[in-house]
């Protein structure tokens, strides 16, 4: 959802806490990060949900995972997630078009990958209900 | 093949208040009084059908952003129920009494949207007709 999408780089982008922890103020991206991106950075997606459909006014009901993603160390991702965890769980996004009235973290991520080249990545987030009507 | 429909396009007036912007649920009862008419070698009950009622329920939506249908809805008041089950264009049916309200009751979950449950007792006959 583009608007949706929108908002939440927006608002993850103005996170001075956030990003001061990232590679870059623009180190957050949207479904996947470019290929050679210098980590560490933030990557957000839509992973569940659409139209609640329970009223004639349309309302969404959508789950996004947000996951930080660092080749230091779990501790190292874990504290980016908490700058994220801040700037979402239970805030207001400004999504254009709809009003949101819901947004909480539901479920924790935490897992690791090994590269080719043995580098070990580290991946720490959590998936946000968002809820948005018209 | 019937016309079914689904309640996708109700409308719902309560003294000329359009209440079915947010709804989720509208459900009507029309009910009789039942007079036990069993007596003397009956083998089996036997009724009467006494006197004739019905009611209303509804649920819609709060909004944060105004108390218009809130402060609209006085418990004991009175005022004429209208009901479109599939929309009003011209030619659907429409039905008609008059009400009064037993109960207006606020839900607020914290994990989901604020809810108001509607009552009413229908005082006269439904009458029905079209949009």
């Amino acid at each position: 959802m583009n608007a949706l999408d929108s908002a939440l780089y927006s608002t993850l982008s103005a996170g001075t806490a956030l990003t001061s922890q990232l590679a870059g103020t623009t180190s957050i991206y949207h479904g996947v990060a470019p290929r050679g991106s210098t980590l560490p950075y933030v990557v957000f997606n839509q992973s569940a949900g659409g139209d609640a459909n329970d009223t004639p006014r349309r309302r969404k009901d959508l789950v996004y995972t947000v996951q930080a993603v660092s080749s230091t160390s779990y501790k190292s991702a874990g504290l980016i997630d908490a700058a994220v965890d801040d700037l979402l769980h239970g805030q207001t996004l400004t999504v254009s078009g709809w009003t949101n009235f819901w947004t909480m973290r539901e479920q924790d991520i935490e897992y690791s990958e090994t590269t080719d080249a043995g580098q070990i990545i580290y991946h720490v987030g959590g998936m946000y209900r968002i809820r948005l009507v018209s | 093949m019937a016309n079914e429909y689904s309640g996708k396009n109700l409308v719902v007036k309560y003294g000329g208040t359009v209440l079915s912007g947010d709804f989720r649920e509208f459900r009507t009862t029309e009910t009789a009084d039942m007079i036990d008419a069993t007596a003397g070698a009956d083998t089996r009950k036997n009724w009467l059908g006494g006197l004739v009622g019905g009611e209303a329920s509804m649920t819609i939506l709060d909004a944060s952003d105004g108390t218009a249908n809130w402060n609209t809805l006085v418990p004991g008041g009175s005022g004429t129920l209208q009901w479109y089950p599939a929309g009003t264009t011209a030619g659907t049916p429409s039905y008609t009494a008059n009400s009064v309200l037993v109960s207006k009751d606020r839900s607020v979950p914290y994990n989901d949207v604020v809810s108001i449950d509607l009552r009413w007792n229908l005082t006269t006959a439904v009458t029905q007709g079209t949009a």
